[in-house]
């Protein structure tokens, strides 16, 4: 993983920043909506548009949870049911971070191709589109850490090279720490990076462990990133938030189908919403489905009391705990390779 | 993409089922929620239902009997019929009685239901007298945080004013200040 000089320099800067910086521990933890930036100007103007083309008139759980994950504001969702978001570990869903960009760039990429544009034609756009949302969906730590990924990742490609993932997450390290070297305190930061890097590390070969036992493909490719995801934010939400939701896993396994269609309808939607609240109003009562279901798995799992157990790690043993899910993700690999 | 062998069919139908199925049921446990706070005649607020707590609110108060939303942790929520001036419990005991977890100790069972409006406590908590549940129940804090409060609260012989949360461990200045207009001394 980091085998070429270039990678590890990128890795060796994002050490030294985290190193000398305010650390990881001692920071309290923030809660997003205390590190939002004030909107300006543009921004701001299609972000209402958005919010307003997007609640047409839903239950309000709905209306709010839709613009959470479109928009990454989950300031008008009710306490009970963020509260139920927190106990299924779902509240990723509406926090903005890589799963938007992810999601935006796999929806983005081939309706550009269909208007005809080539390969250098769609990434210099998805480019803009990725600069454009940042801002829009709050500027928060996780949505740049996921944007400097995106961006080293299209670059590479602009030139025809294909770029190593862990390279890009070490630059993103570096860029989001030059940026802000309060970054490193925020907990939504470091669950984003610890989840890309478990996706990374666990990810490839649970994928491939499951397709030894002839799961389908595309199950096997959900259910590896989810749950290595899931797994490897699990210690470092114990150690900052003192709480191990035993529901992590299910809740998200049965959210991931609907993710995708509540994720893409909601940015749809506030496209359309810049046109014409009309136009965007298709896209929210369709959006209306998939996010009843994630209100409905959230209900499901983060009301019962096993949901949510107190359970606080100390530092040293969440770094143990990480450590040996990375031996095991290498085992688990090396097994593969020499079988 | 590309194969539509069965499998790859039967998996989207099946996460296609799985979605519409769980979207179906909060959308419908939404619509007679929704529609019974439209049945009130004007005067009825809509109370946040609380997961621990048995809630009724009036829905209307002209002639008897009336209609009594119940909504919160009692097994059947939904709209009522009770004669003008029953009390929360008989609400609840409608409404097929508390839901398990529930904690009735929260609310008073004997006061006035039917017509008397929504008998949930509402207004700042108080840190002197709140329980670790009263304390949860606030915007940022959750069952950990809440008991540290207690804890200190117990060690240090009460808070004298809200700045004393400060030296709660788990408290910073951000969170004091969104703490700040929930809770007094």
């Amino acid at each position: 993983m980091l085998r070429r000089p270039r990678t590890l320099l990128v890795w060796g800067c994002f050490a030294l920043l985290l190193l000398t910086g305010p650390g990881l521990s001692s920071g309290r933890f923030i809660p997003p909506h205390q590190q939002t930036a004030t909107h300006s100007g543009i921004v701001s103007s299609v972000r209402a548009r958005a919010e307003n083309g997007l609640d047409p008139g839903l239950p309000a759980d709905a209306a709010a949870l839709l613009a959470g994950m479109a928009l990454g504001d989950d300031s008008r969702m009710s306490k009970e049911t963020k509260n139920q978001f927190r106990r299924a570990s779902l509240t990723h869903l509406v926090a903005a971070s890589g799963q938007n960009i992810a999601l935006m760039l796999a929806l983005a990429l081939p309706l550009l191709g269909m208007l005809g544009l080539s390969l250098r034609g769609r990434l210099v756009v998805a480019i803009g589109l990725v600069a454009f949302y940042v801002p829009l969906a709050g500027g928060e730590a996780p949505i740049r850490r996921a944007a400097v990924m995106a961006f080293a990742t299209m670059a590479g490609r602009l030139r025809g090279r294909p770029s190593d993932a862990w390279h890009a997450l070490g630059l993103a390290g570096v860029f989001t720490l030059l940026v802000d070297r309060s970054s490193s305190q925020s907990l939504g930061w470091q669950l984003s990076f610890v989840a890309v890097a478990g996706m990374l590390a666990l990810g490839p070969p649970l994928q491939r462990a499951l397709g030894r036992i002839s799961c389908p493909a595309l199950i096997a490719e959900a259910v590896a990133a989810t749950v290595s995801a899931t797994v490897a934010t699990t210690p470092v939400i114990a150690w900052k938030v003192g709480r191990l939701s035993l529901a992590a896993v299910p809740a998200n396994l049965l959210a991931a189908p609907a993710v995708a269609p509540a994720m893409w309808l909601g940015l749809g939607g506030s496209a359309m919403a810049q046109a014409s609240q009309a136009a965007a109003a298709p896209f929210a009562y369709a959006a209306a489905v998939p996010v009843s279901c994630l209100l409905e798995l959230a209900r499901l799992f983060g009301t019962p009391s096993w949901a949510s157990v107190a359970w606080k790690p100390s530092g040293p043993a969440v770094l143990a705990m990480l450590a040996l899910l990375g031996l095991g993700a290498g085992l688990l690999g090396r097994s593969r390779s020499s079988a | 993409m590309g194969k539509w062998d069965r499998g790859t069919v039967l998996i989207w139908g099946a996460c296609g089922v799985l979605t519409l199925g769980l979207g179906g049921k909060w959308l419908v446990g939404q619509g007679s929620g929704g529609a019974s706070s439209a049945s009130g005649e004007g005067s009825g607020q809509t109370t946040q239902a609380r997961s621990t707590t048995p809630v009724g609110q009036a829905v209307a108060i002209a002639g008897t009997p009336v209609l009594v939303h119940v909504v919160g942790a009692v097994r059947r929520p939904g709209v009522y019929r009770l004669s003008f001036g029953a009390r929360v419990f008989q609400a609840i005991r409608a409404a097929g009685g508390a839901a398990a977890g529930a904690d009735p100790n929260r609310i008073d069972l004997a006061a006035g239901s039917a017509g008397a409006g929504g008998s949930q406590a509402s207004g700042p908590v108080s840190l002197s007298t709140a329980s670790a549940a009263d304390l949860d129940r606030l915007d940022g804090i959750g069952p950990a945080l809440a008991a540290r409060i207690i804890q200190w609260r117990d060690a240090n012989g009460g808070f004298r004013s809200v700045n004393d949360l400060d030296r709660v461990s788990g408290i910073g200045p951000a969170k004091l200040l969104a703490l700040r207009n929930q809770v007094v001394p």
